[in-house]
């Protein structure tokens, strides 16, 4: 019988192990996207690198690079950048529900370490398998799990940097299309049907209305879609 | 003139930095005073998958790079091929391996 601490040391190398798989590799991917975006754009190996281990979020270093290409302004990449990893703060709160860290006694520097290097990935995958460790287990796999996938993802981004040497356009280009393919089956196969229609209606509302809204449409697609998924789920009780 | 836009890169690193650490801060303020077993929290988790699948569908459709000298349809074909197979399989990687090659072949007939 294996006491607490060597469960705990345990699920630390399961969550290692989950992410040197489909996870890592996505995040790996995702981030050899951002750094041929980035180099394109002016960006130094530190720059890229900083950038990554730093921001953290995908979406918002990739509007940094592309505006920052495009000559925008300090003040425009600023609000770009907030805008499109606004997010992090419902997946912070998410997350941190799920880890039940209510729970734990942990210092303030050690859950905001925490929350730092949660993903897209380490968010959903805690989503998709919180039945089956407690919370203080759970916090154990995802800190294996979190930190797996951000070397994986410094990884891709360094590499990522001088990927242009030796991979063809078509090889990249499949390579960059798997990051949105993976997270997108893994959010609309979320167990929790009231999710499910969040999903499918944040992502259909938020490109179609991104036209009109441009940078907003994050914001009030995404509010306007799980409000009605959340609307519909309390009134049909799912 | 290099050396100042060499700095006014790391300034905006920095911007950048801080624009996301506000949200993830801000959420571990909040997520300390909501109940975890609320409407709120079910609300925030919804908007949080609506928000996610947003951002991830912008990717692709309208995409910034190199995934932007493939067509509209292309894309739309091996996501939706992946999505059929999640729902008849249950199997992520499966469904993922599905959701590429269907991407992969296209956009080389395509091209």
């Amino acid at each position: 019988m294996l006491n607490h601490k060597e469960l705990k040391k345990n699920l630390n190398w399961v969550g290692v192990s989950d992410a040197i798989n489909v996870p890592g590799f996505a995040l790996f991917s995702t981030m050899v996207g951002f750094s041929t975006i980035a180099k394109e754009a002016g960006f130094d190996i530190w720059q890229v690198s900083a950038t990554t281990l730093t921001v953290w979020g995908m979406p918002g270093q990739v509007a940094f690079a592309g505006l920052y290409a495009s000559g925008a302004s300090l003040i425009i990449i600023f609000l770009a950048v907030s805008l499109a990893n606004m997010r992090m703060m419902l997946m912070v709160i998410s997350g941190y529900n799920i880890l039940g860290l209510h729970q734990h006694t942990l210092p303030l520097w050690k859950k905001i370490c925490l929350m730092h290097i949660m993903a897209i990935t380490s968010w959903a995958q805690i989503g998709r398998i919180k039945e089956k460790y407690p919370p203080s287990l759970l916090l154990s796999y995802y800190v294996g799990f979190s930190i797996t996938i951000y070397l994986f993802g410094l990884s891709g981004t360094i590499l990522g940097y001088f990927v242009d040497h030796f991979a063809t356009t078509q090889v990249l280009r499949v390579i960059t299309f798997m990051t949105p393919l993976y997270i997108l089956l893994l959010v609309i196969s979320s167990k929790d049907a009231l999710n499910r229609l969040a999903v499918l209606l944040g992502g259909m509302i938020i490109p179609i209305i991104y036209p009109v809204f441009l940078d907003w449409s994050i914001l009030i697609g995404g509010v306007a879609g799980g409000t009605l998924a959340f609307g519909f789920g309390v009134w049909r009780r799912i | 003139m290099k050396p100042i836009i060499y700095s006014e890169l790391w300034v905006g690193v920095l911007l950048a930095f801080l624009a996301t650490l506000f949200w993830r801060f801000l959420g571990l303020i909040l997520a300390e005073r909501i109940s975890p077993d609320g409407h709120l929290m079910r609300w925030v988790n919804a908007v949080a998958y609506s928000m996610v699948a947003g951002v991830l569908m912008l990717i692709l459709v309208n995409p910034t790079g190199i995934l932007s000298n493939t067509s509209f349809s292309t894309r739309m074909l091996g996501l939706a091929s992946g999505i059929l197979a999640i729902y008849v399989t249950k199997n992520l990687l499966f469904s993922i391996i599905i959701g590429i090659t269907v991407f992969a072949v296209l956009s080389t007939i395509w091209a």
